[in-house]
């Protein structure tokens, strides 16, 4: 019977509100005419209001609902039920007082709008209907590893995703998340699913069930978790829940963790720096470069960093790094393969406090050259066939972040690399000259 | 990425536009009575009135570098389709249990309900002719068909247990490479090219090179554009002679006259789009002045024989002749130059066993020769140009082989080959940003089903789309009046094999 009160419900409102627009209609000449359906409307109105209010009673001790906030909602829909049945006495038997039918539809209205109001704000939350809403900004789960799990990452999940229902005015199966402790009690199958040895959190059980399953939860068309959300809320109920956990006690993967870097548009690994506070470039800017013939790329739509590519301009020449200017911050990868620089350009390429990515292969710099980049960031560098030593590899040593450097047709011997590789321990160099020794696999002729 | 619904008006003005003939025949029409008062609808129809076009696609320049939804860590793929179908079970899967089975009869459950291509009755089991070891550290499973690639073996992310749902060829290689079993969707190559344009503006976007004889059984749609402009379709080179047919001037003519007429035609298609406004002749224009920088650009980089000896003794190439080798050699040569996708398609695996050239004893081993010594050299040469990081390399085919040996008609066949197997097949990745030395997924004793790590062939276009930078479920384009994507509604990033 409960089910059926957000149904029945439209019929008063929809049918009550006609009648009391027909009782004003018929105060002019055209509307006379629909007067005598007006008792009838008010009748089958007040059948719907009686209806809702007796379908609102069950629905409110099925127990969802917290009994204080409902109270209002239910007096206001007991004084409309009554209101309408009396309507209903006035139209049978009319008492002579002027406007008198006119009156009483105006002050059921008003019962119906406030009935019908508070109603919404138990379904749809209190801040429904205001304008202003704050609009909620995606969380971004803060990665400091000593986050207090709770408070930090999971009650604004749960705020965010679940109170609605299972909160302080809603309680679906008696299960209230707004506080740890609520979360603890768990509804009204308890904390735990399963038998003894496979005992897990009911919760985690329905996170993940399939969408199509009817348990699952968050329910099929409301906003779901995201996978992240689901391993970190399991995780820390497999912990015991406790509101003291870190997120480091969860000794969550790497990929957990980096998953809210894609969410962000941010890479995954540091291949590039992190750039929260940088902004994005206009195209005006990148205009001069483009019309120079280089490929300018943000490294993902609305990544404020840039990638460069020079590659097919065989004359570019260090004149060119004027074209960069102001555009420093933003430039995190610049391929100069096969250009006509020299050192002179590498001026400009070490001011560039993002560059991850240089490509300098196939040009003229040399160990001099080399030397000036010792105090940016590169993640990767690239020397293939130019003339660089094992002089200008030593001064890279203090790149903090160098992952890999190649040197393939380089003028950097293979005898020198033991010493370089022990200096600079965590980077690859790769020399190259590769050569494969022709195998052979023998044919097997046996037959059948 | 602004991917934005193209609405059903919009879409229907690019399909009527492309109808010229008709517009024509109405156009003529407006002259009659009737005409006259249906000429204003047909105006305002035909008006330019799609300036907001919100595709990714810009027909006056197509292939325009463009960004993908995250940052990629591949610039470019090298895709290695052995069409046919190599033998998993004798390369990479090692299934020592499948030995000791040999010869004996296959037990009914495993055939109850399976539909072979060719198995009649109760086939035998076929033990793996492969000597297989671990290799490197990674301790990855590699035979003695593959002795250079083994070398290599810390370099690959194995996929053990893929699966597809075709048993045929064509269907097979068309699901592989356009999502779709059934024709009319674009392949992989066209949607990366699509997605992302090209860095080189000299060149095409998305190459293919054939060798083994024959085309791959789906013929030529599974590099086709299906929906996406046609202008996003593989550019088919020839491997051997010139590699794009009519790319040199004919006798008597010079670059100048060259230009002067390509100017001449794009003038006339330039007239002919003011007048119908189909964005596929803006394509045309820009694919003669493409053809026509090509000439200057195509023949230095198609070429082969400028490279040094010792990369001709590393990758195995003989300049001139049609091989796999000149094909992966041109690939690199490609990638380096910026050219977004370069597919190969080796054909001559459909190891059944009805003669020697299809016989795991022969006809495996000789394929195998072809292309083990060229594959390890690409992965050791672009590795040494420091772009293996940014180049995918894929390794696959439309399916595997049966643990059982054919019986062709239900008759023993002359030598050792196996069925077309769809339920679990073998596929590795190289570079790009996927794990080096990984194997993920693992089959049953017999390599029959997947029993850990099954993947789906939209699971590993997927991964490959991810490792480009896209978000598979969002990259999508409009076409009959709701967005399509290559993986469909399915596919999850088979993440262990990402590094």
């Amino acid at each position: 019977m409960g089910v059926l009160h957000p149904l029945v419900i439209h019929f008063p409102i929809a049918l009550l509100l006609l009648a009391f627009f027909l009782e004003i209609y018929g105060l002019s000449a055209t509307g006379k005419k629909y007067k005598a359906s007006i008792p009838l409307i008010t009748f089958l109105g007040g059948i719907g209001a009686v209806f809702s209010a007796l379908s609102g009673y069950f629905l409110m001790n099925q127990g969802d609902y917290e009994v204080s906030s409902v109270e209002l909602h239910r007096n206001w829909g007991i004084a409309l039920a009554i209101g309408s049945a009396l309507l209903i006495v006035l139209y049978r038997f009319p008492p002579k007082i002027p406007h008198i039918h006119l009156l009483g539809q105006g002050a059921l209205s008003i019962l119906v709008l406030v009935t019908g109001h508070l109603g919404g704000n138990l379904t749809h939350g209190e801040d429904f209907l205001s304008l202003d809403k704050p609009k909620k900004e995606p969380k971004q789960i803060v990665l400091n590893q000593d986050a207090l799990v709770y408070a930090e990452i999971i009650a604004p999940i749960f705020e965010e995703k679940c109170v609605a229902c299972h909160g302080k005015t809603k309680q679906k199966g008696k299960l209230k998340l707004d506080q740890i402790e609520n979360v603890l009690k768990g509804g009204k199958n308890g904390f735990y699913h399963g038998s003894e040895e496979g005992k897990m959190a009911l919760m985690s059980h329905r996170m993940r069930l399939p969408l199509s399953d009817k348990q699952h939860m968050p329910p099929k068309g409301k906003t779901q978790l995201t996978e992240r959300e689901i391993v970190i809320i399991e995780k820390w109920l497999s912990l015991g829940a406790r509101s003291k956990l870190l997120l480091k006690d969860l000794q969550l993967t790497e990929e957990v963790v980096s998953a809210s870097m894609e969410e962000k548009n941010m890479p995954k690994t540091a291949d590039w720096p992190l750039v929260p506070d940088l902004a994005a470039v206009s195209e005006t800017m990148l205009t001069p470069l483009r019309d120079r013939g280089m490929v300018v790329l943000p490294l993902a739509s609305g990544h404020p960093l840039l990638q460069i590519n020079c590659q097919s301009l065989s004359d570019f020449s260090d004149k060119d790094g004027e074209l960069f200017k102001g555009l420093e911050k933003n430039i995190a990868s610049i391929r100069l393969s096969g250009t006509r620089i020299s050192d002179k350009s590498l001026k400009w390429i070490s001011g560039l406090p993002n560059l991850s990515k240089l490509y300098l292969d196939n040009t003229l710099i040399t160990d001099e050259g080399i030397a000036l980049l010792k105090n940016t960031e590169l993640r990767y560098l690239n020397l293939v066939g130019t003339s660089i030593t094992e002089k200008g590899l030593r001064t890279l040593s203090s790149l903090p972040l160098l992952k890999s450097v190649y040197l393939y047709q380089s003028e950097v011997k293979i005898e020198d690399m033991a010493e370089i590789q022990q200096r600079m321990p965590k980077v690859y160099f790769d020399l190259g000259g590769y050569k494969i020794d022709t195998l052979t696999m023998e044919v097997r002729t046996e037959e059948k | 990425m602004n991917n934005k619904r193209l609405s059903l008006a919009e879409e229907a003005h690019l399909l009527d536009a492309q109808l010229a003939t008709r517009r024509l025949f109405l156009k003529q029409c407006s002259m009659g009575l009737g005409a006259l008062a249906f000429s204003p609808l047909i105006n305002a129809c035909t008006s330019e009135s799609t300036g907001s076009s919100n595709t990714l696609f810009d027909p006056t320049k197509p292939l325009l570098p463009k960004t993908p939804h995250l940052p990629g860590k591949a610039k470019s793929v090298i895709y290695l389709h052995m069409a046919g179908a190599p033998s998993q079970l004798e390369l990479f899967d090692y299934k020592p249990e499948l030995k000791k089975l040999d010869g004996q009869l296959c037990p009914e459950s495993l055939l109850k309900g399976k539909k072979f291509a060719f198995i009649r009755g109760v086939p035998k089991m076929l033990g793996t002719i492969g000597e297989f070891k671990q290799r490197g550290q990674s301790g990855a499973w590699v035979s003695h068909y593959m002795p250079h690639l083994a070398g290599v073996a810390d370099e690959l992310s194995f996929l053990k247990a893929v699966h597809t749902d075709q048993f045929n060829h064509a269907p097979a290689q068309l699901l592989m490479q356009t999502g779709s079993a059934r024709l009319g969707r674009p392949s992989l190559g066209s949607w990366v090219t699509y997605g992302l344009g090209s860095e080189n503006a000299n060149l095409p976007g998305f190459v293919v090179l054939t060798s083994g004889g024959q085309n791959p059984d789906a013929g030529k749609s599974v590099w086709g554009s299906g929906f996406l402009p046609s202008v996003y379709q593989g550019v088919h080179c020839r491997s051997h002679g010139e590699p794009v047919l009519y790319l040199d001037n004919p006798a008597n003519v010079d670059g100048n006259m060259r230009k002067a007429s390509i100017d001449a035609i794009n003038q006339a298609n330039k007239e002919t789009y003011k007048e119908f406004n189909d964005p596929e002749t803006l394509s045309r224009i820009s694919q003669y002045e493409m053809a026509f920088r090509m000439q200057i650009s195509a023949p230095d980089v198609m070429n082969i024989s400028d490279e040094p000896a010792y990369i001709h003794e590393m990758y195995g190439t003989e300049p001139g002749k049609e091989s796999f080798a000149n094909n992966v050699l041109l690939a690199r040569k490609l990638v380096e130059k910026g050219v977004r996708f370069v597919q190969l398609f080796d054909w001559g695996w459909d190891v059944h066993g009805n003669s020697t050239d299809t016989s795991l004893e022969i006809g495996l081993v000789n394929k195998c020769k072809q292309i083990d010594k060229a594959i390890t050299a690409l992965i050791l040469d672009l590795k040494q140009r420091g772009l293996l990081e940014e180049t995918l390399i894929v390794w696959g085919s439309e399916f595997g082989r049966t643990p059982m040996q054919e019986n062709r008609n239900g008759l023993e066949m002359p030598f050792k080959g196996r069925d077309h197997h769809a339920d679990a097949f073998t596929i590795w990745m190289c570079g790009g940003g996927t794990k080096a030395g990984t194997t993920y997924g693992e089959t049953d004793e017999i390599g029959f089903y997947p029993v850990d790590g099954k993947v789906s062939v939209y699971d590993v276009q997927a991964t490959i789309l991810h490792l480009l930078g896209f978000n598979h479920e969002t990259f999508t384009y409009p076409f009959q009046g709701r967005p399509f994507r290559l993986t469909d509604v399915e596919g999850t990033v088979i993440k262990p094999i990402l590094s």
